[in-house]
């Protein structure tokens, strides 16, 4: 099954920076975009898990309209279906507390968010090769247990 | 049975509540019922300027100039009772007293037979109260210019709770500002990735339908977002100083600043710059936040040799009672003198752009850090002859060791 990505992010500009550099990076998995949490909650629905699967991984912002970041995480991780899925926390807050809140909340990674377009590009390569590549996945047979 | 004091000699010399009034604390003056001296202790004529021997012809009312020690003496003798005034008490420095009138009894019961008098001199307390209702409204004007309007019964709650209420607004705006600067500067540089991604995409995918001048804007846009970048993250470490407790231990500063100076060195590795680092400074300081002292003032020296030919750095220790002080001093461009005080100030550049780069911001760092530890910063230059700037960090005892 190909290996998809869902982007959850409020910001058009940063949705299609972060296009651009999938793009970049030569990275072509299918780019799935929550524009705020509750979309997010949604497109992991059993329903639409069932058609699609779990993502490879999950870009997750925190200040996000409706429903935020740490929500969204809290909701994943109570779920069975979705709670060992990978969560990178890709966020421009440089809190102590977000950073220590997802954690504990069972965020497999925290990535600030870089200003400058050519860090950023790095550090999507390195998100790219990392979670699409070198990462194992559980089957999904176990996170539903 | 009366008790006596006795001198050396076992000789009664005079009674006993005498000696008391001799030896306390307290200007004590006994008055016959027309208010004359009977006696007098040394305090009293140490308060007043006179000798027991004056004091004996003067009268107690001879020591106000309005009157109020009279009348209160009245009061005292004709109403029997103990009186307690305070007022202006003196002839020649007249001073502000704390006056308290004990009638002694006599046989009759309907007047006291004299008057014993405690005299407190409350002149320097008085003085003080007044200075400082003074620097309150002066505060309570620079804090809130609409404030300074006190009513009496504002004025009467008293200059200490003032003081603390102005103590928590001028902490609770305080407050307010480094949280306003910090999100501020958060928000502000999100925009920024758009401008800089954006920008470069344009120029590397779309560079060729347009011409060298298009490609010259578009670069510029790409380099003032840059620098904006760099504004804003050096305000935000600004504003991030202010935030949350000192963690103070005694560090080594020798160990910092060479490796400060290491990476200085790799980073620019054509330079060839003389830095001497003393052995052995310590200071007891945040670990944290002094690194970024010495990161600021020896990357200026760093910065501002660049076009020596043969640059110099060193950091040094100055001799001091109470605090430790360290110099940094450096042979590069320096400044004049006459704009020192601008050099502190945040955003304040004392070179252009051209010249040498930088935001304007790490000086400014630089001073925050140095005044929450309670030091000083400053500076002396000579215009192309280098820079030294010095500061201070007060001498403080942890018992804690050197961090290795």
């Amino acid at each position: 099954m190909n290996k998809w990505i869902l982007l959850v992010d409020d910001s058009p500009d940063d949705v299609e920076l972060t296009r651009l550099a999938l793009e970049e990076n030569a990275i072509a998995n299918t780019l799935v975009v929550a524009h705020d949490g509750a979309e997010a909650i949604e497109m992991l629905s059993a329903e639409s898990i069932s058609q699609r699967g779990l993502p490879a991984v999950i870009l997750l912002d925190l200040n996000l309209p409706k429903v935020d970041g740490t929500e969204v995480l809290r909701h994943l991780r109570y779920n069975d279906r979705t709670r060992l899925v990978p969560v990178v926390v890709l966020t421009s807050s440089e809190e102590e507390r977000d950073l220590v809140a997802t954690y504990n909340l069972g965020a497999n990674s925290y990535i600030r968010k870089p200003v400058d377009f050519t860090e950023f590009l790095a550090v999507m390569q390195h998100l790219g090769i990392y979670w699409l590549n070198l990462n194992r996945l559980p089957p999904e047979t176990h996170a539903k247990i | 049975m009366t008790l006596h004091v006795q001198d050396r000699s076992g000789v009664s010399v005079e009674p006993l509540s005498l000696a008391v009034f001799r030896f306390t604390s307290e200007s004590i003056w006994l008055l016959d019922a027309h208010g004359r001296t009977l006696w007098a202790n040394d305090r009293l004529s140490n308060l007043l300027g006179e000798s027991a021997e004056q004091l004996r012809s003067r009268k107690f009312e001879d020591f106000s100039t309005d009157g109020a020690a009279a009348e209160c003496f009245r009061s005292c003798v004709g109403e029997n009772a103990e009186q307690r005034r305070e007022m202006s008490f003196g002839t020649e420095a007249v001073g502000w007293a704390d006056v308290r009138l004990i009638p002694f009894p006599a046989g009759d019961e309907s007047s006291p037979s004299g008057v014993l008098a405690m005299i407190t001199d409350v002149t320097r307390e008085r003085q003080a109260e007044a200075a400082m209702r003074v620097s309150v409204r002066e505060l309570e004007r620079r804090v809130d210019p609409g404030f300074a309007a006190q009513t009496s019964e504002e004025e009467a709650r008293g200059n200490r709770d003032r003081l603390l209420s102005l103590a928590d607004q001028i902490v609770a705006a305080n407050k307010e500002l480094e949280a306003f600067s910090y999100s501020v500067s958060h928000d502000l540089r999100e925009p920024l990735r758009s401008i800089d991604g954006f920008s470069r995409i344009l120029l590397e995918r779309y560079g060729s339908v347009l011409d060298d001048r298009g490609r010259d804007y578009l670069s510029r846009v790409r380099g003032a977002a840059q620098r904006m970048g760099l504004l804003i993250a050096d305000m935000l470490t600004l504003a991030r100083i202010a935030r949350g407790e000192l963690a103070l231990e005694r560090m080594n500063i020798t160990r910092i600043a060479r490796s400060i100076c290491a990476d200085l060195a790799s980073s620019d590795p054509e330079r060839r710059v003389e830095v001497a680092i003393a052995d052995d400074l310590t200071a007891v300081g945040d670990p944290r936040l002094l690194e970024v002292v010495l990161a600021n003032l020896l990357g200026n020296a760093w910065k501002f040799t660049s076009k020596c030919p043969e640059a110099r750095i060193n950091l040094t220790r100055c001799a001091s009672d109470t605090d430790d002080v360290f110099l940094v001093d450096d042979n590069g461009a320096g400044f004049e003198m006459k704009y020192v005080e601008k050099l502190f100030r945040p955003f304040q550049r004392l070179h252009s752009d051209t010249e040498f780069g930088g935001t304007g911001v790490g000086l400014a760092t630089v001073q925050r850090i140095i005044a929450r530890h309670g030091g000083r910063v400053w500076a002396e230059a000579t215009v192309g002859k280098g820079a030294r700037v010095f500061f201070s960090i007060p001498r403080r005892s942890l018992g804690g060791k050197v961090s290795a």
